[in-house]
């Protein structure tokens, strides 16, 4: 079930939500486990499969947890267990299919992989071995009731899309909360405002991205083509960060905090900055359970520059299995390394400099994360910078025009909502005379209900992961 | 003491259940590994039926198997290299998406197109469109203003789901108002392409059955003295009747660059006729 869904918004929501608020406090977390098993039971309905590792995922860790602090001098054997049942459970369900697919090009292999992502495999797992982790460290105590670690991981707002919500930030809120009336209020404030900024933003710009891979990139000219990357560079922002609001709304109609994924992430001076603000979760997960166990920056230069290669491999990998994922995390090692070593100072000095820099970074590296084939992203690059023939123009001479004419608006949105002033503007206007909120709020979410009606939507981008 | 205790026949229940759980899940699997094997039929459990995150996240997970498509090594190569301008006097094209897609591309020279996305024989009379040279106006006017010499239409993919006898009388309208205003012009009716075969297999309604059942009636139409019929599906398909899968991103209509091969293929076949 995706948020951004009639089924989830009309049918889930009250139903949960009718459930949740009517129990004593004492049984909430219990029908919210039930509530977010169905979710992902509903979305897995094809595969079976999966719910039953997404089970047995969650039972595993528990356990883990709890042998870990009983024995304490098993402690690497369990942690080791844990993270070796993820680590196999991710190559199976995630990358089998395309090495399999790889080796197969070998003349003397014929491997046929069938497998089917399932959802949310790379949140949950990474979840879990952020628990086992902490464990281990002693940074918490293992969790002695089932099933709050079972809704802690399965709670649906996170489970599919993120953010990465660690153990240490909701245990609290897991065990004990009180849920005002006021944060429920707000809570679906902020879900329509990420609901419209998925439905009514994202998903009509990308698809002149869309349009454009139809058209194939051949046949486009150079204005077109950066359009239709600056159109892809709004979208997987507006997606991700409409879908990382609606959890956030969610969670605090539940009575969690859950963190922030994203902090303006297009105002970025420099790349380092950018991955500071994109999808934070992700990256501080990355920083306390890869990069720091490492050693980080603690052992000399060479090390550092391999701690920090292994660090973006991973990432790249962590988006998609296919090469243009690895080329794209390895592109973000060099800018980063050369960032940390010399540039960046630069760009801290001149933020005109950097912004610069950044806007056409950004959609540059996009490019190579949106296109999966080599050849298809070597005619797309040769469309952004026809200096190797090809042509500034395309056969139908004012493509960028008639796509203008139809794209216009949703950039002067998007290009509006990558800045502050605007959700400044909106919590003033909401201390001001919260009606005119609320009314607003209502128009999105009219127009947001009236485009999932039509069909308008598109498949959440970062489900692929 | 009594905290752990409760919490230990929590720990129970949760337990249970998600032992029950994983259990019913391996018999959802068992019974449905029994159907499929009691079914001839190779139908894959549908991928599109509802949730988005199943149909995305099969794209990252491709069979190792290579497509089964024949492909004639030279045809790309001949396909995507016309040289030179397509040349013709005197003609309309009248179409939806298809048509838009080959004014755009195809670089016809001395031809009119009155053609937009979603064009169909139920709604052309009410459009205005603008055509360059003209200006906005009505397929009714346009035909009363300029006399042409050859006239094309390709309309039905949008009508594939209405009543088949209704959608060809509309047409057969279309068709005579054509050569009432025109009394110099030949009309060309074209087939409508195909779609992939992976899209033909998922859709009930935007299927190869469904689109040849219409081009049948289609052709009915031509009476070889001043209408006749048109095919393209022979240099875009993959063989088993089906667009080749690598001629198309959205599984429908052509990459841009093919779109100047089939206008030439139009033109050429168009004067052979006449």
């Amino acid at each position: 079930m995706v948020f951004s869904s009639l089924q989830f918004i009309f049918i889930f929501m009250p139903i949960f939500f009718l459930g949740y608020y009517l129990v004593p406090a004492q049984y909430r977390n219990a029908v919210l486990l039930l509530g977010s098993l169905s979710f992902y039971f509903v979305g897995a309905f094809y595969h079976p499969e999966h719910f039953i590792l997404f089970l047995l995922s969650i039972l595993l860790d528990f356990y883990m947890g709890i042998f870990m602090e009983k024995r304490k001098t098993k402690k690497k054997l369990y942690l080791g267990l844990g993270i070796f049942f993820h680590l196999v459970a991710l190559v199976i369900f995630k990358y089998a299919g395309f090495l399999a697919g790889e080796l197969s090009k070998l003349p003397f292999l014929q491997l046929s992989v069938n497998v089917f992502l399932p959802i949310g495999i790379s949140f949950y797992t990474f979840q879990g071995i952020s628990y086992l982790v902490d464990v281990y460290r002693g940074t918490v105590r293992a969790e002695k009731s089932l099933l709050d670690y079972a809704v802690y991981i399965s709670m649906f707002e996170q489970l599919i899309a993120g953010p990465i919500v660690t153990y240490d930030t909701v245990k609290n809120r897991l065990h004990n909360r009180i849920i005002r009336k006021s944060d429920v209020i707000r809570g679906l404030e902020v879900f329509v405002f990420g609901l419209g900024l998925k439905v009514l933003l994202a998903n009509p710009i990308g698809k002149l991205f869309t349009d454009v891979q139809n058209i194939g990139f051949e046949s486009i000219s150079t204005p077109l083509a950066w359009m239709a990357i600056f159109a892809f560079t709004f979208q997987i922002y507006f997606d991700f960060f409409g879908y990382s609001l609606m959890a956030i709304g969610l969670g605090k109609m539940l009575g969690f905090e859950i963190p922030k994924n994203f902090d303006f992430p297009y105002l970025s001076t420099s790349m380092t900055e950018f991955w500071r603000r994109w999808h934070i979760t992700l990256g501080s997960w990355f920083r306390e359970y890869v990069y720091i166990p490492l050693g980080g920056n603690k052992n000399g230069t060479k090390r550092t520059i391999l701690n920090l290669l292994i660090v973006w491999l991973l990432t790249g990998v962590w988006h998609g299995a296919g090469y243009n994922f690895l080329l794209w995390g390895a592109l973000l090692f060099l800018i980063i390394t050369i960032e940390k070593f010399f540039l960046k100072k630069y760009l801290d000095k001149k933020p005109w400099l950097g912004h610069l820099y950044m806007f056409f970074l950004i959609p540059l590296t996009w490019a190579v994360f949106a296109i999966e084939d080599m050849g298809q992203l070597a005619t797309f690059m040769g469309r952004l910078f026809p200096f190797f023939g090809g042509g500034f123009w395309s056969v139908f001479r004012y493509d960028y025009l008639k796509y203008l004419k139809l794209y216009w608006i949703f950039f002067v949105f998007g290009t509006l909502f990558s800045f502050k002033k605007p959700f400044e503007l909106l919590k003033k206007l909401d201390k001001k005379d919260h009606r005119i909120i609320s009314i607003l709020l209502f128009i999105i979410l009219a127009g947001s209900v009236y485009c999932m009606y039509k069909g308008f939507d598109d498949p959440f981008l970062y489900f692929r992961f | 003491m009594k905290e752990m205790n409760k919490t230990k026949k929590i720990n129970l229940i949760v337990l249970s259940v998600f032992l029950v759980l994983i259990v019913v899940c391996v018999v959802i699997i068992g019974v449905r590994k029994m159907q499929s094997n009691k079914a001839e039929t190779n139908t894959t459990i549908p991928t599109t039926v509802t949730e988005a995150p199943v149909t995305a996240e099969t794209q990252t997970a491709p069979p190792a198997t290579q497509p089964q498509a024949t492909q004639k090594p030279s045809e790309p190569q001949k396909l995507e290299e016309v040289k030179g301008d397509i040349v013709t006097q005197d003609a309309l094209f009248i179409g939806d998406s298809r048509t838009v897609g080959i004014a755009e591309y195809a670089n016809i020279k001395g031809a009119d197109f009155f053609c937009d996305v979603g064009m169909s024989v139920y709604n052309i009379p009410k459009k205005t469109l603008s055509v360059e040279g003209v200006g906005k106006v009505s397929l009714d006017e346009l035909l009363s203003n300029k006399q042409y010499k050859k006239v094309y239409i390709m309309l039905g993919i949008n009508e594939v789901g209405y009543n088949m006898n209704t959608t060809q009388n509309k047409y057969k309208e279309l068709v005579d108002t054509v050569l009432a205003k025109q009394p110099n012009a030949v009309v060309f009716v074209q087939a409508n392409l195909h779609v992939t075969k992976e899209r033909s297999e998922q859709d009930g309604v935007v299927n190869n059955q469904k689109i040849n059942e219409l081009n049948q009636k289609i052709k009915a139409l031509a009476d070889g003295k001043r209408v006749f019929y048109l095919d393209a599906n022979s240099v875009f398909d993959d063989g088993n009747g089906n667009l080749a899968d690598d001629k198309t991103g959205d599984k429908a209509h052509l990459y841009a660059k093919y779109y100047k091969a089939w206008g030439a293929w139009i033109v050429e076949e168009s004067n052979k006729m006449v």
